[in-house]
């Protein structure tokens, strides 16, 4: 936990915005993935009617982007067990990819706010397999996760040093705002904006080439069916 | 006039908690499989499940309903009626079914069980619920989502069991268990196989900020940036006819019945069902904790508008048949 | 296969009474099918103005067709009820397909037909039906033939399938006829009239898939059967349903009965009547357990 005389809230309520912290970009990675295991590991243990609903994902993976945030997390479903780890860049495609921003996330698996509500809204954005998506969404939603306090009872038996954790805790605490502002700036909009018109153009195009050549295959099957008609 | 009982949707043991916490008068729900509507991926219960949920609604004085109510296979009917049987062996406090084979066979083997009778079975007429009372006994209809209040006022006159009709969520345009949109894109329909255009047959093309929903090959909608999204349900997709592109069905919409609670009242309607099994225990909670509101205000003779629009799709409500309008 | 009997199903479309007549007067002279579906299913304000009936009824059965009147599919009280009640008290002079449960209520105890439009897809269901006295009954077009095979090994009634036409896929109280057209419901404008197969609805990339008719949604694509027959006949079921479209249904009825007579092979009655429906799409999925769109085969 957080020992810190200075700042007794953090003790007693667990900040989401802390957790966006630690998973901010000037933390190693390795720490990071040994919360995320150990995370897993706690809800696998202390719910485990929610891992026979994720049977028939084994084998399934996960990628889960905060959109405000610069690391990505890859949930693999094992059998009869959770992976949970920062995503790099040397892993393959996920089956299902979720994106929104973090607080959003937290409080869908958390069961605080209506995932549909979200995707309604735009506020979250879902691709690949929706039904490995629904079958994960459903399984965590049986079950009364409070994410925050799992997530805080992580921190007791990690074997690093407390202490650690604590500075880079502090850390964060102090530069959270302003890396949260630098971080967003850093998606650099207008940038993106362009990708988007490019794409969407791609897509057009794309489409108009399919539709084309349905509409080519149709006309040579009557075409066929005439001539072998004439034959007859 | 008794006051509205409030029925409300659990998909998962949670959203059972949450519902009967939030003040619901009965819960519905499923079991795990595509004996009932709402057969998604890791959704309802297994029969421990429910029976830990009948306990637990019973200590709260919340009523239990199980719905077994997709039709029976051809040659593989052994899960329908497993399903019948466990339910009457937890006794649960209804059981709400629409196949015609299948109300026979609780009839017979299961003569105490109280039988309501699904929307599924679109029972539109005083003759055809009559028939229902007079060879089944059931003693409550879900009322088919095509009536309006004046001709739910109407059945109510003409017929002795209870009436529960739909308040809030998502609404069929088409008559249900008489629909065949999904399973002629998908091969997988309501009746049959407990799903609509099922999340195994979607895919989500985010093209920049534009969303677009495609089923089973079909493109259903195309969202331009930040317009409010729904299901890609097959009825409430973008579809070309006459060289006009729009919601030729529906529009993404969800049911909301605050408004007009009154006027259900007075038609004589006895219980209200909330839709969205397949919705988190968070929307069951503001959903039933809003009804709760409602109803009781309503008892008292004041009318209480409560839009949740934001838990809607395409973030707007209708009253849907009840007004001929919507027609 | 001979022994097979076709049946002409009921009109869906919403056409003008002259060319209902000129219609049913020519399946009379020159259509090969036994049995002839008469009445209106979709839609209770289409009848106004339509006294096409006794003049057909009495050409047909001169013809030596066998009329059964269908009834509605969704059905309110009042209107939609009148005519079901009238239609269930005409039960004694000719053979009446329910096609909600109001009618088959109303015809329980009598000699009477059941149509694809209630729910059968089990054994227990059909035997409901059966023993409240349905001697004949249409079945779905959403059934597999596992199920269809399952039902036919245990029916006492005649079993029937639809194996020509577009399938209707769903009722609804809206009208989407008039919806399309900006009306609404009451004052539509008998706009159905204009599409005499149903108005074509294409996905926002051109595809068609969907035909709208009133308060009916049917499939885009054309039910065809025909390679399933010889199974078909083998399970057991005798009766193939053919739905009335704007095209040369007499033509269209010849080649389905050819094909049963084997005068023509498979692939003969599939080309003649490709080339008969030339812009046309076919579809026999929901028999092979697929989607109902889906084309296996040929």
């Amino acid at each position: 936990m957080f020992p810190n005389p200075e700042k007794p809230p953090a003790n007693e309520k667990f900040s989401p915005l802390l957790l966006a912290g630690i998973i901010t970009r000037s933390l190693p990675v390795a720490p990071l993935n040994r919360l995320l295991r150990h995370m897993a590991r706690k809800i696998q243990n202390n719910h485990p009617a929610i891992m026979a609903r994720l049977r028939p994902l084994t084998g399934r993976q996960f990628l889960i982007c905060p959109t405000d945030l610069p690391h990505d997390i890859r949930l693999i479903i094992g059998e009869g067990h959770v992976d949970c780890m920062i995503e790099d860049e040397f892993m393959g495609p996920a089956d299902v990819v979720i994106r929104g921003p973090f607080m959003s996330l937290m409080d869908m698996m958390d069961g605080r706010v209506d995932g549909d509500a979200l995707f309604f809204s735009r506020r979250l954005s879902v691709e690949g397999d929706m039904e490995a998506l629904l079958t994960l969404r459903n399984a965590l939603d049986s079950e009364d996760i409070d994410l925050r306090a799992e997530i805080l009872s992580s921190f007791g038996p990690l074997r690093r040093p407390a202490t650690a954790l604590l500075k880079i805790g502090q850390h964060l605490f102090q530069s959270l705002s302003r890396d949260m502002s630098s971080l967003s700036q850093a998606m650099t909009k207008p940038l993106a904006d362009r990708c988007d018109g490019l794409e969407q153009e791609n897509q057009g195009l794309r489409d108009s080439v399919v539709r084309l050549d349905r509409m080519l295959t149709k006309t040579q099957n009557r075409l066929q069916s005439l001539t072998r008609k004439k034959t007859i | 006039m008794t006051k509205l009982e409030l029925v409300c949707p659990a998909g998962t043991p949670a959203a059972l908690r949450v519902a009967v916490d939030a003040g619901a008068d009965a819960v519905y729900m499923g079991f795990r499989d595509e004996t009932n509507a709402r057969n998604f991926p890791g959704l309802n219960f297994s029969v421990d499940e429910l029976a830990e949920a009948l306990d637990y609604a019973h200590a709260a004085g919340a009523k239990v309903l199980l719905a077994v109510n997709t039709y029976a296979t051809a040659g593989h009917s052994e899960p329908w009626t497993r399903a019948v049987d466990n339910a009457a062996r937890l006794k649960v406090d209804a059981i709400i079914m629409a196949d015609i084979g299948l109300l026979e066979y609780a009839r017979s083997s299961h003569p105490g069980l109280r039988l309501h009778l699904s929307v599924q079975a679109s029972a539109s007429n005083t003759v055809a619920i009559n028939h229902y009372v007079k060879e089944f006994g059931i003693r409550r209809v879900v009322l088919p989502r095509v009536l309006t209040v004046p001709e739910i006022r109407a059945i109510n006159s003409r017929i002795d069991i209870k009436t529960e009709v739909f308040a809030f969520g998502g609404m069929c345009p088409m008559a249900e268990g008489r629909c065949s949109l999904s399973s002629y894109i998908t091969g997988k329909s309501p009746n049959m196989n407990g799903v609509c255009s099922p999340a195994s047959h979607v895919t989500y093309i985010q093209q920049g900020q534009n969303l677009k929903t495609n089923l089973a090959g079909f493109t259903i909608n195309k969202f331009g940036p930040n317009e409010q999204a729904g299901y890609p349900t097959l009825c409430k997709g973008r579809f070309t006819a006459n060289d006009e592109t729009g919601y030729l069905f529906e529009e993404p919409t969800s049911l909301n019945v605050t408004g007009i609670l009154l006027e259900l009242m007075e038609a004589g309607v006895s219980a209200l069902k909330i839709e969205g099994r397949q919705r988190s225990k968070a929307y069951v909670r503001e959903v039933v904790q809003n009804f709760r509101v409602a109803i009781d205000a309503a008892a008292r003779g004041e009318r209480m508008v409560i839009e949740m629009d934001n838990l809607s799709e395409g973030g707007q409500h209708t009253t849907g048949a009840y007004s001929r309008k919507w027609m | 296969m001979n022994k097979s009997k076709l049946s002409l199903g009921p009109l869906l479309f919403n056409w003008s009474n002259d060319k209902i007549r000129d219609f049913y007067f020519s399946v009379a002279d020159e259509a090969p099918v036994d049995h002839v579906y008469l009445g209106e299913v979709v839609c209770a304000k289409r009848i106004a103005g339509k006294d096409y009936l006794p003049e057909v009824i009495t050409r047909l059965e001169k013809a030596g067709k066998k009329i059964i009147l269908s009834g509605m599919i969704l059905v309110l009280d009042g209107r939609d009820m009148k005519t079901v009640q009238d239609m269930a008290s005409m039960a004694g002079d000719y053979l009446v397909e329910a096609n909600d449960m109001s009618a088959a209520s109303l015809l329980r105890g009598q000699d009477h037909a059941i149509g694809p439009f209630i729910n059968i897809y089990n054994e227990a269901s059909l035997k409901y039906y059966e023993d409240g006295g349905a001697s004949r009954i249409s079945l779905a077009p959403e059934l597999p033939a596992s199920s269809l095979r399952a039902l036919a090994k245990v029916a006492t009634s005649e079993l029937e399938v639809q194996i020509f036409g577009r399938m209707p896929l769903a009722i609804s109280a809206r009208c989407y006829h008039a919806r399309a057209h900006k009306l609404h419901k009451d004052g539509c404008q008998y706009v159905c009239e204009r599409d005499p197969d149903g108005l074509t609805v294409d996905t926002m990339d051109g595809q068609p898939f969907l035909a709208i008719n009133g308060l009916q949604t049917l499939s885009y694509s054309y039910a065809n059967l025909m390679a399933e027959l010889p199974e078909l006949s083998k399970m057991g079921i005798n009766h193939f349903r053919l739905s009335p479209h704007d095209v040369d249904m007499v033509k269209v009825s010849r080649i389905y009965r050819d094909r049963l007579d084997g005068k023509i092979n498979l692939e003969e009655a599939n080309d003649i009547l490709q080339a008969e429906m030339f812009a046309l799409e076919f579809s026999n999925g929901y028999y092979h357990n697929m989607a109902g769109l889906k084309q296996v085969g040929t």
